[in-house]
């Protein structure tokens, strides 16, 4: 068993194979050995991290071997049934899920916030991208009516 | 200078949703590189939109590796083409799939007759069914140019990555190409491809023996060549097995028709240089030999596959095998001769033949179809064999044997699955595959002829 200690200074306890799925804490382990001391996570808080160690608990059989690439764009944003229910989350865990499995190295749950985020951003006009993730439009008029791609050539145009 | 000079500073741009430490800011730029590179293209150009921080990460050039184009209308295929054009430089794989042309789909041309009479009722074709030469006249009559704007763009786009291009694939496109202009491109700029697969697409791809010989010679480091091109024949086979030696993927398509109804339609201009019987074996082994790195191989109608070559297949290996371990046996004494030597290099380089293939799919519909020997002499052949798929149909036993009925046709397919009992090779057997057009005239020729 291994202890973990979240930034809210909440204590988990969780089995040696499932906080392996986080290469940050295995890693961890490899050099500190057994010990009992808690591990601290001063990045992830308490809600995250209990979001994660579920994530851990129900991929615990799951092959750690990297998968191979897959090309085929479709497929890559194909999520199955259970993930998309753990990921059925308010945009501000989402994203705090996905920080944590960057931080913690989880690339699977990493994967997944990614196609997620990926599905929320398909098939929209810039516009709703704004409004879905509160983003304020900074581009100048003249861009705007040009278009991104002669943006491009004027940026071009100047520093040539 | 490069068209996309890095933006200064692209933090900047989104001070006001920085400021605030929630939403989507909060996640590192490598983070949104990965998100955004799950998007299709046409989703990218929206994001691009949004606001200056994303469009600069959304138009960084590392993003646009591998260039995926599903099922768009060819208009929409080319505006993306030289929307890529101006952004992605450092492009590794292009890969067109499931295109189609509105005009190409729903033309019509009205067929004339040299003697037209006002009571015959004009009669109208697709302009697919007319010959290419015809079909070229047509596109020039009725004003349509998309066919220059896509190889214009294709070969901007390639010439802009002449140094990374390393795989393209058409396929499953009906956009009636120009053959030419590809090939030239890939001459011209596809000196690193080493993978280039076209197929089933809506024609017949390169269909010149030089044109191909000239792509061999274009691309030293071909190491996937997939499709069906009429204008293979052995000459081309013989150039592939001399100088693709990393050759890892390849198909052989060799049929007098074409598997495709729809080809069927058009290509009788133009009768494909091989045939299934144009084939020799000496060739299929001399491509077996040459290209020791074969792992994947499509075998489609081929009638030099059959129980007999591949028996001779097996006896000839073993012959070689045979010699080899003669020679590289501890001889004191014979290493003395130089001659003796000399030998020995040549036949230790045919020993490791087909070792590799880890991938086979035979295909069998005008052909003498395979059965057990011959599935034993493949696995003896193939030792690594990992996939086999063998593809056939009843009336190719029934063309081709005499006296077969639907229940020894069954025995076969069952003894064939048994000798795969032991799961080594994954054995993939279609043998109630749909009849071709091919299949029906043979059964047309055999009863009229009975």
């Amino acid at each position: 068993m291994v202890q973990l200690l979240s930034s809210d200074n909440e204590t988990f306890t969780v089995d040696k194979q499932v906080a392996e799925r986080s290469i940050l804490i295995k890693n961890m382990l490899e050099d500190v050995g057994e010990s009992d001391a808690p591990i601290p996570l001063p990045n992830v808080t308490a809600k995250i991290l209990k979001k994660v160690i579920d994530w851990c608990e129900h991929h615990r059989g799951d092959p750690v071997s990297q998968q191979e690439e897959i090309n085929d764009r479709k497929r890559l944003t194909e999520i199955d049934e259970w993930d998309q229910k753990f990921m059925e989350v308010d945009q501000e865990t989402l994203f705090e899920i996905i920080l944590a499995a960057n931080y913690l190295d989880i690339k699977p749950l990493l994967d997944i916030g990614c196609k997620t985020v990926a599905n929320m951003i398909k098939g929209k006009s810039p516009e709703e991208i704004r409004r879905t993730f509160n983003i304020v439009n900074d581009f100048t008029p003249e861009v705007r009516q040009f278009g991104i791609i002669s943006h491009c050539y004027f940026l071009a145009m100047l520093s040539t | 200078m490069s068209l996309l000079t890095p933006p200064p500073s692209p933090d900047i741009g989104c001070e006001k949703a920085m400021n605030s430490p929630r939403g989507i800011f909060q996640l590192p730029e490598p983070v949104l590189v990965q998100v955004f590179s799950l998007l299709p293209l046409t989703d990218m150009w929206q994001v691009a939109r949004a606001c200056k921080a994303w469009h600069a990460i959304a138009t960084d050039s590392h993003l646009y590796r591998d260039i995926q184009l599903d099922g768009l209308e060819m208009t929409d295929l080319i505006t993306q083409l030289r929307k890529l054009s101006n952004i992605a430089t450092r492009v590794r794989k292009i890969d067109i799939s499931a295109c189609y042309s509105k005009f190409i789909q729903s033309t019509v041309i009205p067929v004339t007759f040299a003697t037209s009479s006002p009571n015959v009722p004009s009669l109208y074709t697709h302009i697919m069914t007319l010959q290419p030469t015809r079909r070229k006249q047509e596109y020039e009559r009725l004003g349509y140019h998309l066919h220059e704007q896509f190889s214009d763009a294709l070969l901007h786009l390639m010439k802009q990555n002449q140094d990374t291009l390393r795989d393209i694939s058409i396929q499953k496109c009906n956009l009636d190409l120009e053959m030419t202009e590809l090939a030239f491109g890939i001459m011209r700029y596809g000196s690193k491809l080493d993978g280039l697969t076209y197929l089933n697409n809506r024609d017949n791809g390169f269909n010149s023996a030089e044109v191909l010989t000239g792509i061999i010679a274009a691309c030293p480091n071909m190491r996937r060549f997939r499709g069906y091109y009429f204008g293979i024949d052995e000459k081309v086979i013989l150039s592939v097995a001399k100088y693709w030696p990393n050759l890892e993927s390849f198909s052989l398509y060799c049929t007098n028709g074409s598997l495709h109804e729809y080809n069927n339609l058009h290509s009788s201009s133009q009768p494909p240089t091989l045939t299934p019987q144009g084939l020799k074996s000496d060739v299929l082994w001399k491509l077996l030999t040459s290209c020791t790195s074969l792992k994947q191989l499509e075998l489609i109608d081929l009638a030099c596959i059959n129980n007999d070559t591949l028996s001779n297949f097996v006896k000839q290996m073993r012959h070689d095998n045979s010699q080899d371990l003669d020679t590289s046996r501890y001889q004191p004494y014979k290493s003395h001769y130089r001659n003796r030597q000399v030998r020995c290099k040549t036949h230790y380089q045919k020993v490791g033949f087909g070792f590799n293939l880890e991938s086979l799919r035979i295909v069998k519909y005008t052909t003498t179809p395979l059965t057990s020997p011959g599935f034993e002499s493949l696995l003896e052949l193939f030792p690594n064999l990992k996939h086999l798929r063998y593809e056939t149909n009843y009336t190719t036993f029934d063309n081709l044997y005499e006296g077969v009925t639907p229940r020894i046709f069954e025995q076969e397919r069952k003894a064939i699955e048994h000798l795969f009992d032991s799961g080594k090779v994954r054995y993939e057997g279609e043998w109630h595959m749909p009849v071709i057009t091919e299949q029906r005239l043979m059964a047309g020729l055999s009863s009229l002829s009975n």
